[in-house]
Order: structure tokens, then sequence, then C-alpha cells
């Protein structure tokens, strides 16, 4: 299904995975979600977070920078982005394209993403190569080093992205397009990737600033995980980052601007599909908010897996759409629950709705049955489980906490909230939320002569 | 003189007070060693097989269950055994299909199966507490499934929907080209998801046969990985798979041979296309080859990682793209050698140009020591950081079983890339890569990128429905 909105912008393709695995989904026994970890914040302000798993001699380094796409202004979107193609480019004693030559060379890989809210770098290597890492990842926290080379590439590279990702794809801007619906003002309007016109007009001094702002150890976590030595690692981390000054300004602020959607609304586009899509939105209190969590379980109940309600009714039953997808998509000043289809030939948009609609009516005036109650209870209990199967799993899931909610121990932690649901607040949230009379609903139609 | 001092001077800012000197990388520290992890394995009277890798550390149990022979014994009719393994999950003797899903789904497990051009997969992963389940079902889908008409029906309705999505994709497109193109009439050159033609074709009893030629004890074989040992494992088995007979009749499949012929262009036309995907290559190796792991770190160096030349050249010297990357795909008869890249219609030319560079390049020059170091610590590095979970290490297990590798493959896997020199490298490039008889494949705005790829090789455009369309 299409990547919707936690689309995160990744720097580079993923190669993709053994073909024989299929990935464990992580079920958890009946005892509690458990990792321990240790926390310190250095002078200048950088938290560092540091977990111990010693099985393989392998260690994942996060950055995480508490900016996004939301910390941008309007005619200057996707610099977040951008920034993050840059970060790779070189810093006062790493030249550019040496990155990734010194992470291949010690034998690990590395990547990064881009979100509305977070820009997060990771590397994972051999653990005896950790100096390494935090040499490179310090170095390029200290100063702003790139160059208009640097800019004019990644600026090409970055707009191939978009290409690929948006342009050149069937519904490949049904994303943009919803997320102008649902956030018609404000920081989460224009797209992570930004515009090409805005792309063509950043200028060096533009992203300069943005470093300057944002890219700073007072606005930053180090998440260190794996087979590491609590006490030397966390003198290594002083080594590396105590040097770095903290922001010479204040933290800037997002002061988020939105509105509510206070109707249903309406908006077909057509394009070079093979068949009819359908995407309806509603928008939710942040991640994190009792609300969120309901929603995820109301998700599951609605989507997860061949047993569930909108899989029989929509596919089983008849086959009234070839694909579809209802879940809720977190962010730190919003969550938007999306629910999105592809039409059957000999169907239509509004047959399907319907379905859709006779269903969310069913969550809100009867609460779920004890069994789907358990079952949505024992697929989160997976979920969570599943996130700690590998050390950058981990890292990042602790980069994630303490940047939105000031909270690593979340790790531990969240899976508590989810199970905190009940059924009588996943009806009450139904009820609450997926109001028809407050969403926006795309239609995706195949253009006449396609 | 005074030259050096201003260097000197400089370099004595860089180092701060606390002995930290930037201006160089650190040295690593001492390292933890790690040899490929033990796993057992045994093999019952029926010639079924058991594979077990057990790690306690997460309280999670994956079984997978893999059969011999995928999408390369589809016969004339691509994706039967992608439509057969989706099938499995469709109804046993004892359970609809609608009652399997709420099985697993209840425990918060998951099933998956699939078909590969060498095998079927099935695949099922619980909590330690719901193993029997887990096990239950695994063994009823690969045992009993009874493919009622009802089901397929509904998998034949969902699948050509999904074909005509995946028709509006440049890279689906390019890609089904590029095999027809290299493979021909072979199974390799079909879609192995089917075409919409051999869905509406395939019926019940081709699916049962299928099912019933390779699912045999004497042609399939189990992993367990997770939180369970071997005498457990075994206890699971006892009541199934040991008991299980039959003898596999998987017909023989021939190898494909090459298509024969000088560089050629086919261009599958998509009229709004902003970018091509290029596709470029030609016949690649069979897995049991003996030059493969040579073949696997020329193609690494080539363009199996970011810093690749393949990758260098045209992403980060050139910006034509997000991301350029070679492969010799290798199957159990046979592989596929290809370059691939999308990139803006105005660099297509050029991006083909440069792609030439790099495949004479790697037949001419030696690689230096510096690049040759580079790939290989990237690739000696990477193998234990894939070996984290018990399932990665299961998925390293069969690779060893299905392709019939040295049992010590993997315990001697990165000292045999240790020792690939220079040398090692340009000779597998010169006799696996040949310019001269490369196929290029581009899904495209034919109208706007044609009369820049005459000078490639004669032109041949196509439709998504892989007619011919007058040039």
């Amino acid at each position: 299904m299409i990547d919707l909105f936690k689309a995160k912008y990744r720097n580079r393709v993923s190669p993709s995975g053994n073909s024989f695995l299929k990935p464990s989904p992580g079920v958890a026994g009946g005892s509690r979600v458990n990792v321990p970890f240790d926390s310190f914040t250095l002078s200048n302000g950088l938290t560092v977070i540091l977990r111990k798993e010693s099985s393989i001699p392998v260690v994942a380094v996060d950055v995480a920078y508490h900016v996004g796409s939301k910390n941008e202004l309007r005619g200057r979107t996707g610099l977040a982005h951008l920034f993050e193609h840059l970060m790779f480019e070189g810093s006062a004693n790493v030249k550019k394209g040496e990155f990734d030559t010194y992470i291949s060379l010690a034998g690990g890989y590395n990547n990064a993403y881009t979100t509305e809210d977070v820009t997060n770098y990771y590397e994972v290597l051999p653990s005896n190569q950790l100096p390494l890492a935090l040499w490179l990842e310090s170095d390029r926290m200290l100063k702003f080093a790139a160059t208009v080379e640097a800019l004019t590439t990644q600026r090409e590279v970055v707009k191939e992205e978009k290409r690929w990702r948006v342009d050149n794809r069937p519904y490949g801007d049904a994303t943009e397009k919803l997320q102008e619906m649902v956030f018609p003002v404000g920081q989460y309007n224009w797209p992570v990737i930004g515009s090409m016109a805005d792309l063509d007009s950043a200028r060096l001094n533009d992203l300069k600033d943005f470093f300057e702002l944002h890219y700073r150890p007072d606005n930053a976590v180090l998440v260190i995980s794996g087979d590491i030595d609590l006490r030397k690692t966390k003198k290594l981390a002083s080594k590396y980052f105590e040097d770095i000054p903290a922001g010479s300004k204040p933290l800037s602020l997002v002061d988020f601007d939105d509105l509510p959607i206070s109707s249903e609304k309406h908006l077909a586009v057509s394009g070079k599909v093979p068949s009819p899509a359908v995407f309806v939105a509603y928008k939710a209190p942040p991640e994190g908010s009792a609300e969120y969590y309901a929603l995820s379980q109301l998700s599951k109940v609605l989507s997860d897996g061949n047993s569930s309600r909108l899989y029989k009714k929509l596919l089983y039953e008849k086959q009234t759409v070839s694909e579809f997808d209802a879940s809720i998509d977190g962010m730190e000043e919003s969550s938007v629950f999306i629910f999105s289809a592809f039409v059957s030939s000999g169907h239509s948009i509004e047959e399907v709705v319907e379905i859709f609609d006779s269903e969310i009516k069913k969550l809100q005036n009867s609460r779920v049955s004890d069994r789907e109650f358990r079952k949505a209870r024992n697929s989160s209990l997976s979920s969570y489980v599943g996130k700690l199967s590998t050390n950058s799993g981990v890292a990042d899931a602790l980069a994630h906490y303490h940047t939105f909610f000031g909270d690593p121990g979340m790790i531990s932690s969240e899976v508590e909230r989810e199970l905190g649901v009940t059924r009588d607040s996943m009806l009450r949230t139904a009820v609450e939320i997926l109001d028809k009379n407050k969403r926006a609903v795309l239609s995706y139609l195949p253009e006449i002569n396609s | 003189m005074s030259k050096q001092k201003r260097k000197i001077a400089t370099a004595s800012k860089r180092s701060v007070a606390n002995g930290l000197d930037r201006s160089k990388p650190p040295r690593p520290s001492t390292g933890g060693k790690i040899n490929f992890p033990k796993y057992f394995e045994k093999r019952l009277p029926n010639g079924f097989k058991l594979f077990v890798v057990e790690n306690h550390s997460l309280p999670i149990v994956t079984m997978g269950f893999v059969a011999r022979g995928g999408s390369t014994h589809d016969g004339g009719l691509p994706g039967l055994a992608s439509m057969t393994a989706e099938l499995l999950t469709k109804g046993t003797r004892r359970r609809t299909a609608t009652q399997i899903a709420e099985e697993i789904d209840f425990v918060g497990g998951s099933i998956s199966t699939s078909a590969t051009w060498d095998s079927c997969q099935v695949f099922v992963s619980v909590l330690k507490d719901n193993q029997s389940t887990g096990f239950d079902l695994l063994q009823d889908l690969v045992m009993d499934p009874v493919f009622p008409d009802e089901e397929i029906d509904r998998v034949k309705t969902q699948r050509l929907a999904s074909i005509m999505q995946l028709k509006a994709d440049s890279d689906y497109l390019a890609d089904v080209r590029f095999s027809r193109s290299v493979f021909g009439d072979h199974p390799f050159g079909r879609p192995a998801g089917g075409t919409e033609d051999s869905v509406r074709t395939i019926t019940r009893k081709d699916i049962s046969d299928y099912h019933r030629s390779l699912f045999t004890p004497d042609n399939s074989f189990m992993v367990f990985a997770g939180d369970i040992g071997l005498a457990e494992a075994m206890r699971l088995i006892s009541k199934s798979f040991r008991k299980w007979k039959g003898k596999t009749t998987a017909p023989t499949v021939l190898a494909p041979t090459p298509v024969e012929g000088g560089p050629r262009v086919f261009i599958v036309d998509k009229a709004d296309a902003v970018q091509s995907a290029v596709r470029i290559g030609h016949f690649g190796v069979a897995r049991r080859s003996p030059d493969f792991l040579k073949i696997f770190v020329m193609n690494t160096l080539l363009g199996g990682y970011f810093s690749s030349r393949i990758n260098m050249n045209l992403r980060e010297a050139h910006g034509y793209t997000y991301g350029g990357r070679s492969s010799f795909e290798a199957r159990m008869l046979a592989g596929l050698f290809e370059v691939s890249a999308d990139v803006r219609n105005e660099v297509t030319g050029e991006t083909i140009d440069e792609v030439f560079v790099e495949l004479k390049r790697i037949r001419e020059t030696l690689p230096s020591r510096d690049e040759l170091a580079m790939v290989k610590n990237y690739l000696t590095g990477l193998f234990p950081i894939q070996l984290e979970t018990p399932q990665q290490v299961a998925g390293r297990v069969i690779t060893v079983e299905l392709y019939q590798l040295p049992k010590n493959y993997y315990r001697n896997y990165r000292n045999n890339i240790r020792r690939v020199t220079a040398r090692d490298i340009r000779s597998v490039a010169r006799k696996y890569i040949d310019p001269e008889k490369v196929i290029i494949t581009l899904c495209g705005n034919a109208k706007e990128i044609s009369s820049k790829l005459k000078k490639f090789g004669q032109i041949r455009i196509f439709d998504s429905n892989d007619k011919t369309m007058s040039s």
C-alpha cells in the first residue's frame, strides 16, 4: 500500500532483505517488556543514552536531531531533508565522500531519515569500531562544512528521489494532496521532501542558518546500543561530544499552527492510474495521547490480518477492493487515522466508502467483542517485542521516545499504555474521532483516456 | 619553512585540551570475535531434514518449511508456484481460510507463504507459549491444503487487480521486459507473479498437482529458529513430518540458454513518465558456480553498495538518480546480471554512457588497493551484523541447504572474501560481464528518449501489455 504520512525520507534506498526470510513479528511472552538503559546529559545539553546487549559484537549508534519539516517556513520547504543529505557531504575533518568510506572500511552500514518532526542518523558496526562512529557523528555536529558543489549535487539527487517516489508513480501525489486537506494551514501542510520550486531556490546560506538553529547538542540525543562497556562508553561519548558548544541562540520552538477539520471535505483528482482509489482521513491528538492508543487498537480490529473486520467485508465476502489499509500515523503535534483502498473493477468508491462507514458505525454503537479485544492486545505485545530484536531497532526506539516525550523509558512502558486501552475507550474514541462530519475524503480517479 | 609552521599551528588548534585530535579517525578498540553460530541438523528416514537454530534471547519461535523448487517449475503457467503458495493459507481439511486467519491473528502471530525461483516457503512466527498452535497450523497448511474453488476465484480476482496496478509501475514494467529479453520463453523470462492470461488459465488441478509434486518429505526441510531446542523440535514433528510419506515427482527443468544477438534496446512506453527505469545487463551465473564468491565481491565493488562505482558515478558524481546498483541474481539453474537506476528523462542517454564506462573499466583496470580493502572490509564486517537474530541465521542455513553449498560455507565465508585479489576481480569481470552482449531495457517516455538511444543499438518499443508498438 502507499506509504502515507509516515513516509520516512531515507537517504538511500535500503538493500532488499534476504528473500528466504520473513521477519519475526516478535510475539511476547506473558511478562512485561523490559529494556534497561543508562542516561546522562553533557554540559552542552546533549543527552546520551546507553544500552548494553552483548550477545554479538555489534553496536548501533543513533543521533537524532529534534528538527523536521515542521521547522521549515512556507516557501522554504524540503530544507530539513535536503540538509540530511548534506550531512554526508563532509565536515571539518571528513572530506566529501569519506563518511561512507570510513563506515564501509570499518565493516558497517549507515543511513538516515527525516520526518515532519525529527532527523535521525544511524550506523551499525562491529563493536570495536564505536570510536569511529562517535568521531564521525561528533565531527558533523561540530561544524557546518557543506559546499555549493555538494548542495548542487544533492539538490538533484533529492529531486530524483521526489520524481521516483511521487511524480513517476501511480497515485504518487495522493499523500501530498491528502496532507493539504488534513492540514490546510500550519507546518504539517507541506511534504517532508518539499516542492521542486523550493528545492531549486535553496541557497547555501539558508542551510547554514538551518544548521545553527537546529544542529546543536542541546537539540539532539545520542543513543548507543550493543556490545559496549558502559563505563568506557560514557567516557568515550564525553570525549567526542563534550567540547561541542551548545547553540548560541535560544532553541527555536515551533508555534504549531493547525485547524480542526470541521466538516466532511471532498476532493477528487485524476491521474494515469489503473483503478480508482479512495483515502479517508481523520485528525486525532498526537502520538502518546489516550486517543492515539485507542485508535491503534481500533485499527487492529478493522484491518490487522485476514480475520479483521474490513478484510472480511471488503476483500473476502465480495472483492470490492484489491488492497486496503486502516491505520493511525502518529506525529509530534497531531495524528491522522487513514483508511485507504484500491477499488476493484466493477465496484465504485461510493460502495467502498459505504461499507467502511457501516463498519465505523458498528464500532460507534457497540463495544468490540471480548475476543477481538484480546486479539488486539496480543498483537500489541508482538509488535512491541518485535522492536527489540535488533540493536538498531532499540536505538531508534530510545531516540524516538526521548525526542518526542523526553522519556526513553517508554521503550518498556509504552506497551502498557496500549494495553491500558479498554473496550469502552475504543467506543468513545470511535464516536469522537471517527466522525463522518469531520474528515477529508480524497478520490483518485483514472483519467478518461488512461 | 613558514608554510610548514602554519600547518603545524593549524593542527594544534584542532587538538583540544582533553587530548582529542579530530584531524584523524580513531583506531578501533580490541574487537570481539564471532563465528557463524552452531545449529542442529538431523535427517529423518523419509528424507525430511530438520534444522534448529536455538536462541533464547526473546520468547519467539519462528518455524520455516521449505520445499525445493519454486517459480522455476511454473511450466507454461507463470504464477503457478506463487499462487499455490498463497492458497496454502486458504483452507485445509480441518480448517477454513477464515479459521486459519482467526487462529493465527488471535495469538498475535504471523503466517507467511511465498515462492521464490527455487523454493516454496511457509513461515509461522509465534510466542513461545503458542508454539503448539503455530506448529499445528504450519503442518496443516503444508500437508493438507484443499484449495477450495471459491478461494481460488478470490485469489485470481485479487491477483488480476494487482497485476493491473503493477502494469502502471515503471519499475515493474522495466523488470518484466528485461527478464523476457534475457531469458526468452524459459520460465525465468516470465513474471513469477503471473500474467493476466496465465492467472485466468490456472486450474485447481494445476495447483494441487504442483503441490503434490513438490511438497514431499524427500524434497523439503524445516528450520526452527528462536526459543526452542533440538529435542523439543523433534517431539513437535514426530507425529507429522516424521511420518510423512511420498516421493517428489517434480519435473526436471532445463537451464535457459542465453538469447543471442548484439546490443539491443527495448523501451516500454509510458507516456507520462518523468523518469526512465533503466535496466542493463545479460545472462548471469548459477548459484553453485565455483566463481560465485569472487563475482559477489566484484559486483559489490561495481554496484552492490552505496560506495560502489555505479552509485558513486550516477548519484554522487552526477546527481542523475536517487540510487544506482548492479546485481548478479543467481538461481539454481542460471542467473541474471543487471545494472539498474531510475533517472530523469533528460539524462537517460548519459546514464547509459556512464554504465558502459563502468562496465569497461572494471574489465580493464585492476581495482586500487584501497578500493578493494574497502569492499572486503565492508562485506566481512557486515556479515556478523546480519546474524543478529536467530531468524537471520536461519536464512543462511536455508541458503546452504537449498543450494547444496558446502556445510562450512558460512564458517569460511569471511576468509574466502579476504582471499579475493584485485586480479580475481578483473578476471571474473572479464569472464562474466560482456558489454558487447548487453541488453538495454527501459520503461519511460519513448517519444522523449528514444532519439538519444539509437546509438546503442536497434530499438524496439512495447506497450504495457508487452505488444510491439510501431516506432
